[in-house]
């Protein structure tokens, strides 16, 4: 009964005029940057992120996780109207969704993608909605050493299973790591590797850091490549009656929604993991049970539901272990850890028990983006698709003088907007060399929860603090995540010998 | 692309190799203060040597992606990103509002864009810059050159 007055006093807090403001300002601009392809919704993220410095914690987080939660619902019109994905979990999407727009069915498509994206973003708060009280006794089994486990397990596996291989994920995040131990140790004190610079004494920023590793790389591709990204496409055919049955079509295949959100929810729980692989988990879910798995690939409307509902549907899953453990379950979700930590927040079994209305709060900001931006982009999705016909060389310096404002604005320093040029040489070697991007943001933002995790579990338990059941167990974990790549082409080898 | 990842985990390397020895012998931590840069650096320092010797002998890695450039050249890489630099001094020489609509006005003009389209441009950046970032959100954007303000 307590929990369900939580939901109303969140809902009545989330509904104040100066919050959905906040929410319809941020919505287009998480839609547009899901729409234009390469500039994905990190680039979005780490750009807004400035901008709630100063802000309440509502307000702010609100800002960051309206734009985060729209971004594939924008991606998947790019995926069908161009066949280009807007950010990687629409991948899976182009598979069926740009063969139906060839066949001129693309509103069809568009229609499908937008309701189940917007229906599986609320599938998504519902599971969130109903984890986040039982979420309590179990985050009180977590004392430090099983923190800083945890935190661990969550950069190996976002270097694990993200983008690259293994072994550069792996040194990315330590890297990651590496470079948050500048200026003043939270333990001690004493600034560390400070190099005689007042400004390495608070260490680098996470503001520069991540619009240095995120923009920077995809400013330089889009002015390098000068045009724009829909140069060759044609969405004159779709029509308003077109993607009003692609969403009649969502309430046709209710099973196939369920399922895939379902699955969309599950995967987004797991730290780390999420992103790409559960829309085509969905799909694969999708092709198995379906009546006609021959048709996937060439138009299949199942193939468009199927990604897109758990698509939206992932983040929700992914806010369960961020606000619960402080360990991000999607790579957005790293960043928006940054947003708590611009904050004074720290996500963690602390603040479920202090903060439970501000987590309730999300989830309804969650809920509400979700629902405006499908709104939104069934009524414009053709109008607003236009913007992937502005040109690279006028996109590119319009959104370099946002990153060098945005940057100079959260501190007042100009510093701050060097650092993001030398971030950026960084985050395009990475891009370029294949190395995780978000696997060194993720060690970045988990430092100080690693350290000081770390230095309670043996000032506490001394060396023999990862003996503790759930440690162990977290442990088993974490080795079984590291090492199932070399278990998985074993396993093939074996197979590939005896048959 | 092969020189460049052997010059990325070199420098990795030196760079791990410079900040730990830094904090041993230069600013002599005590372990407390050392013990998990000592942990985490230990790692990158063997990944990173692992990673340099892969490179060196061409090894290529599971999951690795085929080589997709982000610029045809060099000489287009080089280009591209100086002209995003350009952004830097501009806005150090002649404070952020003066310096971003001038640099936006010659990058759209250098690029191809007309005259109109880009005076345009640039008096819109102009007033963002001058409504959003100084009178809606207060920030105190250096109105001339840094260093030299009033």
């Amino acid at each position: 009964m307590e929990y369900f007055s939580l939901l109303s006093d969140g809902f009545l807090r989330v509904m104040r005029p100066d919050l959905l403001l906040i929410m319809l300002a941020a919505i287009p601009f998480g839609l547009i940057f899901g729409l234009v392809p390469g500039l994905s919704g990190l680039t979005a993220l780490a750009i807004l992120l400035p901008f709630i410095y100063g802000m309440q914690p509502l307000p702010g987080l609100a800002l960051l996780l309206s734009a985060h939660a729209v971004i594939y619902t924008g991606g998947s019109v790019s995926a069908i109207i161009l066949g280009i994905p807007g950010s990687p979990p629409n991948a899976a999407t182009v598979l069926d969704g740009f063969p139906m727009a060839r066949q001129g069915r693309g509103g069809e498509a568009m229609g499908a993608a937008l309701a189940s994206s917007g229906l599986g973003g609320i599938f998504g708060v519902l599971v969130l909605v109903a984890i986040l009280p039982i979420l309590e006794p179990i985050v009180l089994l977590f004392g430090s050493p099983e923190t800083f486990f945890l935190a661990l397990m969550g950069v190996a596996f976002i270097a694990v299973v993200g983008e690259g291989p293994m072994q550069k994920g792996l040194i990315a995040g330590a890297l990651g790591i590496f470079l948050a131990l500048f200026g003043y140790q939270s333990v001690t004190g004493v600034p560390r590797f400070w190099l005689g610079s007042d400004y390495l004494l608070d260490g680098f920023r996470i503001i520069p850091l991540a619009l240095g590793l995120f923009a920077i790389p995809e400013l330089i591709a889009l002015s390098a490549k000068g045009r724009s990204v829909a140069h060759d496409s044609d969405e004159s055919r779709i029509t308003f009656a077109q993607v009003m049955e692609g969403v009649r079509q969502v309430f046709r295949h209710p099973l196939l929604f369920f399922k895939s959100s379902a699955i969309g929810a599950v995967v987004g729980v797991v730290p780390g993991v999420g992103g790409e692989t559960s829309p085509f988990v969905a799909y694969a879910a999708a092709k198995q049970t379906s009546k006609h798995p021959e048709l996937f690939g060439k138009g299949s409307i199942e193939g468009v539901i199927a990604p897109e509902s758990s698509n939206n549907a992932k983040e929700g899953g992914a806010l369960v272990p961020t606000l619960a453990f402080g360990i991000p379950g999607s790579t957005g979700m790293a960043l928006l850890l940054g947003g708590f930590l611009i904050l004074g927040l720290e996500p963690g079994p602390e603040f479920l028990k202090e903060h439970m209305d501000l987590g309730v709060g999300l989830a309804m900001v969650v809920a509400i983006s979700n629902l405006l931006a499908a709104a939104v982009m069934i009524l414009l999705a053709r109008y607003i698709a236009q913007i992937t016909h502005l040109k690279g060389h006028i996109l590119a310096p319009l959104l370099l003088a946002i990153v060098v404002l945005g940057t100079f604005a959260s501190k007042q320093n100009p510093l701050d907007v060097v650092y993001v040029f030398i971030f950026g040489a960084l985050g395009y070697a990475l891009k370029e060399l294949n190395y995780s991007r978000a696997a060194l943001i993720l060690g970045f933002v988990l430092t100080n929860a690693i350290e000081s995790s770390l230095h309670i579990s043996l000032r506490s338990y001394g060396w023999s603090f990862w003996l503790r059941p759930v440690s162990l167990i977290i442990i088993a974990l974490l080795a079984l995540g590291i090492l199932w790549p070399v278990i998985k082409r074993r396993l093939g080898a074996r197979k590939g010998g005896a048959s | 692309m092969k020189i460049f990842e052997i010059a990325f985990s070199a420098t990795l390397l030196l760079f791990v190799v410079a900040i730990i020895g830094a904090g041993m012998f230069v600013y002599n931590y005590p372990l407390n203060v050392m013990r998990f840069p000592y942990f985490v650096g230990g790692f990158l320092l063997l990944m990173g040597l692992w990673r340099l010797k892969g490179a060196i002998q061409g090894e290529r890695l599971d999951g690795e992606r085929e080589a997709d450039p982000t610029t045809e050249s060099v000489g287009q890489f080089a280009r591209t990103a100086a002209w995003l630099l350009a952004i830097l001094p501009a806005v150090w020489i002649l404070g952020y509002p003066a310096g971003i609509s001038l640099y936006l006005l010659v990058y759209f003009l250098v690029h191809g864009q007309g005259w109109l389209t880009s005076i345009i441009l640039s008096l819109a950046a102009l007033a963002v810059t001058y409504f959003v970032f100084i009178v809606f959100l207060r920030v105190n954007l250096p109105l001339w050159p840094i260093g030299l303000a009033p």
